[in-house]
């Protein structure tokens, strides 16, 4: 996979830069692989009609290729790279939605310009931003919760992956999961009742 | 990074014990553990979502979505819409005609009551309401109380049923709009119009709430404006009968934005919650806009907690006076600073029509500024022209309504002296304005973010001891006052007002809280805030979080509040802090300072002296978010301090001693307007900056994005004059294996520099850095590291030189002086600018 040499060497400085501890250096990595997966994205995600993992999963990982594919990056730096492509690929899908959401309530505003097509609002763009609002939420209660919903949804990333990017065991990734989800469900107004999901009881 | 909120960890071990028990085994675990009401609630709708979620899925995406995309569904509306499939059925003695509407609360039909021959409005709760056989009842029982409701203010319920498309309520189908309604229609109201509705709902409120009955959910969409001018206040206690509150619903911007303060906290509600949303309501009523706004819902909320509505605009003073006396008497923070009952506001808008006194004025600050700003003379009759003749007189003695919790401070010639928790947070009091207190020995509990009321002078009895160089190093051995926070309630700990003085305080954050310490910010466009803090103790023990400014020893801002709705930067702010002889802790490498404009047209000056900073500062001439910010300063003076990094093994961890800049979009994907003309000063003489692995960056202008995302990034300066300044920046050992805790490997000893100059830079190097941003910097006896990674260059990406066609035009890093007499009158500081940055010119 060819690419621009200079982005390379800029997403490896800032990944090095993570693995010496400044997260600083993290946050401009999510800028750099926001437009690459935007482009791509373009391409090849929103022709369907709901973006499922395997195709987030395909995208992220594409979008590594791209820019790091080295054999130098550690597996911690491999980690950081990926929780910020999560934390990109939930921008680029939650902009969409605002946008489409915006345009369908004729505000006009345009807060990335990502593509033009039917300005019909899918319950996906609703479900997006009410997950990106709940996910705020949650992370104000416990950030690593709110990153592992980040990771596991956005990215894909498999339990294994995730333990490794946030400095954790597999199995509190696994916990973290089923709470995270288990509130995020309750929070979006789910509880237990609902007519797509009955409790056993 | 994790912060440790003890409820969130409770909630996550009960969790983590029950989720793979049976209902009984849970029910025994939990007797074990004796929960308060709250958190069991929360662990039991955790366990129920959990078991939800394991039973209906598969394998792969957890379908967490399910419920808003019920929500959404319910949502759309046109005539052949008929989201529960009852058109033409017949429920119990209704005929089901035609679906109406749907809103938080649930879908409504219109339907015809066959018994009595009328047409009845039937509203079903949302299919995702949780609907157990407990809520049920409660659900009942709540209407059917509300059915003793007869006032001509309130909507009735006629009747309350169960049938197999679920609960559903019959009422009374009103032909009318709602206020939401209206106000889509003609943006705002008139200021008598406005008063009349928010009559007519302190009436309703009134007779609600004598009998025990709280609306918890009064909003513009709830309320119905009839023809013939009759107002309907709609879903009584339904909100408390379907447990809606902040943690329980998903609930949109338009729910929240109506939630008082108590509500968000889960505090105790009562009648005065209600007339928070009234006041809510009417500010909207007569501006068109909400006086709580955010970006996200956490923006809102945040905004409720924090923020002062702006002042209403209108023409006629009078008026102005009048609905400021109103809007403050409904909108305050405290439920017992407002209006103490419906009857109290209605008693207000009486004599506002009937020019009488105003029997409730809101607080004795209130009534002393009325009293200042209008000489007794006029104080006669007033008219006021929108609500006809009106007479306003200086209000009479009204005695305080009694507070058992709030202890009476006794000022003597404007001073008290305090000694406990609850008296300082009587004195914070905003009518306590001008007042000196003082806080005798000891530590004051401080379980909430507060403020400061401008004028107010805090002191306590710390005796600050000093190093031989002259700058403060904290208090002696001995009686000093302490405020401590107590409580892992996120927020600024302490904000201050205009003309604060703290003075021989410590003050100390819990550990694992989010949120910075001190906050000075401006409140409104053209705002001057001046705070100055001295011979003072502060203790962040809590670390930065990434990408925020959360976590700062003292955060300045210009502030631009609306976040993008409607443009409410405040312009013309003027942010002036002066912190003298103090120390800041920061064992965890939570900032020093912070200082942002976000404003245009703005100004900071933040002044420095003889005190000791821990953690890494950070500085930005004006910050475009989102609105464009241009032609902001902020200006730093710093004398004879010391900045070290408290935080980490100096090797392991890359902190920046100061990081400035002189303009800059905010790093987030979405479209900013260009930052221009924006400057920021430093000016630094005989300070210490130690043991950072970076000690100055200092930045022209950064740009994140290219366009059209962020705006053209022009003509933005930082101006840095060091004089007998010392830079100290750790020699890092090399050789050492990478993710070794003993340091970093030998090729990232690279990343230790005592400075980074770059006039203009980019997150990375494919878009251009914009034109005529500038980093001029002179040193005179400043005292460098020795051989460094030391990093010079008019434009440049992260650290990548840039391709000549983006290196824009102007931009430019210029060292005063020449090479020569730069390494004469500069140790150690290496590698020295090239020869290409000097300039003679000043």
């Amino acid at each position: 996979m060819n690419s621009d040499p200079s982005l390379r060497v800029t997403t490896r400085e800032l990944i090095e830069t993570a693995e010496r501890g400044d997260p600083a250096a993290l946050n401009q990595l999510i800028p750099l692989i926001y437009d690459e997966l935007k482009a791509l994205a373009h391409r090849r995600l929103f022709d369907e009609r709901r973006q499922d993992s395997m195709q987030t999963t395909a995208l992220v990982h594409e979008v590594y290729l791209k820019l790091v594919d080295d054999e130098r990056v550690t597996q911690q730096g491999r980690g950081y790279f990926f929780a910020a492509a999560s934390r990109a690929m939930r921008q680029v899908l939650v902009d969409r939605a605002r946008r489409r959401l915006a345009r369908k309530r004729g505000e006009g505003i345009e807060f990335v310009t990502l593509d033009e097509d039917n300005p019909v609002v899918t319950p996906d763009a609703a479900e997006l931003i009410a997950l990106d609002d709940a996910l705020t939420l949650l992370a104000d209660q416990s950030l690593r919760h709110a990153q592992v919903v980040e990771f596991r949804y956005f990215a894909g990333m498999s339990v294994e992956e995730t333990a490794t990017a946030l400095g954790v065991s597999p199995r509190t990734v696994k916990s973290d999961w089923a709470m995270a989800r288990a509130w995020l469900f309750a929070q979006l107004g789910g509880k237990g009742n609902t007519a797509s999901a009955s409790p056993r009881r | 990074m994790t912060h440790s909120n003890e409820r969130w960890h409770q909630l996550e071990e009960l969790f983590e014990a029950a989720r793979d028990l049976s209902p009984a085994q849970r029910e025994r675990l939990f007797g074990s553990h004796s929960l308060d009401s709250k958190l069991r609630q929360e662990i039991d709708d955790l366990l129920e979502a959990h078991d939800a979620l394991e039973s209906s899925d598969e394998e792969g995406l957890p379908d967490f979505l399910a419920p808003v995309r019920a929500s959404a569904l319910s949502q759309r509306a046109d005539d052949a819409y008929d989201p529960l499939g009852i058109n033409g059925k017949s429920i119990s003695h209704f005929q089901i005609e035609k679906y109406l509407a749907s809103g938080g609360m649930g879908v409504i039909y219109t339907a015809m009551d066959t018994q009595l021959g009328r047409t009845v409005a039937l509203k079903f709760p949302l299919p995702h309401q949780r609907l157990n056989q407990i809520v049920k009842e409660r659900f009942i029982r709540e209407a059917r109380s509300t059915a003793v409701l007869d006032h001509p203010n309130l909507c009735t319920v006629y009747e309350v049923g169960e049938s197999t498309h679920g609960l559903f309520m019959a009422m009374p189908l009103y032909k009318g709009e709602t206020i939401s309604d209206r106000l889509e229609r003609e943006g705002t109201l008139s200021v008598a119009e406005a008063i009349r509705i928010t009559r007519e709902l302190a009436t309703g409120l009134g007779s609600a709430h004598a009998a025990g009955i709280v609306h918890r959910d009064m909003k513009p969409g709830n309320v119905m404006l009839l023809p013939n001018g009759a107002v309907k206040i709609l879903d009584f206690g339904i909100a408390k009968a379907l447990d809606v509150t902040f943690t329980r619903s998903r609930n949109t911007l338009g729910t929240i934005a109506y939630m008082a303060p108590e509500q968000i906290k889960g505090d105790a509600v009562d009648g005065r919650t209600d007339l928070w949303a009234v006041g809510v309501i009417l500010y909207t009523m007569l501006t068109g806009e909400l006086p709580f706004r955010g970006e996200t819902e956490v923006g809102v909320l945040h905004s409720i907690l924090h923020d002062e509505p702006r002042r209403i605009a209108t023409v006629d003073a009078r008026a102005r006076r009048v609905l400021d006396t109103l809007v403050h008497g409904l909108l305050q923070k405290k439920s017992r600073d407002r209006y103490a009952s419906a009857e109290m506001l209605l008693a207000d808008l009486d004599a506002v029509d009937a020019g009488r006194d105003p029997a409730h004025t809101v607080s004795v600050l209130e009534r002393a500024r009325h009293r200042i700003r209008m000489p007794m003379a006029s104080l006669g009759v007033i008219l006021l022209s929108a609500l006809g003749a009106v007479t306003w007189l200086s209000s009479g003695s009204r005695p305080a309504a009694p507070n058992p919790a709030t202890p009476a401070v006794r000022f003597v010639n404007n001073a008290a002296v305090i000694s406990t928790s609850s008296e300082l947070l009587a004195v914070l009091s905003p009518a306590n304005e001008g007042k000196h207190v003082r806080l005798k020995p000891g530590t004051f509990t401080i379980d909430r973010p507060l403020v400061v009321p401008d004028g107010m002078t805090l002191e306590g009895e710390g005796v600050m001891t000093y190093a031989l160089e002259g700058y403060a190093t904290g208090f002696r051995e001995g009686p000093k006052t302490t405020l401590r926070m107590v409580a892992n309630t996120a927020g600024d700990l302490l904000t201050l007002g205009n003309n604060v003085t703290l003075r021989n305080l410590e003050i100390a954050d819990l550990d694992g809280r989010t949120g910075n310490l001190l906050k000075i910010e401006s409140r409104r466009a053209g705002d001057v805030v001046a705070a100055t803090i001295t011979e003072s103790v502060l203790i962040n023990p809590n670390p930065l979080t990434p990408g925020n400014a959360s976590g700062r020893g003292f955060q300045i801002t210009t502030r631009n509040a609306s976040k993008g709705a409607g443009s409410r930067a405040h312009e013309g702010a003027v942010v002036s802090v002066k912190l003298l002889r103090s120390v800041l802790k920061s064992p965890a490498g939570g900032g020093g300072f912070f200082a942002f404009n976000f404003a245009p047209k703005s100004r900071i000056s933040l002044e420095i002296q003889r005190s000791l900073i821990g953690g890494s500062s950070e500085a930005n001439g004006g910050v475009s978010n989102p609105d464009s910010v241009y032609d902001s300063e902020v200006r730093i003076t710093s004398t004879d301090n010391v900045y070290r990094n408290e935080w980490s093994n100096l090797c392991t961890q890359l902190v920046t001693g100061w990081n400035l800049t002189g303009g800059s979009g905010t790093p987030v994907a979405r479209t900013l307007p260009g930052t221009a003309h924006n400057r920021l000063i430093v000016r630094s003489t005989n300070d210490l900056i130690e043991d950072f692995t970076t000690g100055i960056v200092a930045t022209g202008s950064r740009r994140f994005y290219p366009a059209p995302r962020n705006g053209p990034s022009n003509d933005n300066h930082v101006d840095l004059l060091l004089t007998g300044t010392t830079i100290s920046t750790p020699e890092c050992p090399s050789g050492v294996p990478s993710g070794s805790a003993a340091g970093m490997s030998t090729d990232r000893v690279g990343a230790v520099m005592d400075f980074r100059f770059i006039g203009g830079s980019v997150a990375r190097g494919e878009f251009g850095a914009g034109d005529n941003n500038t980093v001029r910097v002179e040193l005179r006896g400043v005292t460098g590291s020795g051989k460094r990674a030391n990093r010079y260059a008019d434009a440049a990406s992260f650290s990548t030189p840039l391709k000549s066609e983006l290196r824009g035009k102007g931009n430019r890093l210029e060292i005063v002086g020449d090479r020569k007499t730069f390494k004469r009158l500069n140790d150690a500081i290496d590698p020295a600018p090239g020869p290409e940055f000097f300039t003679t010119k000043r």
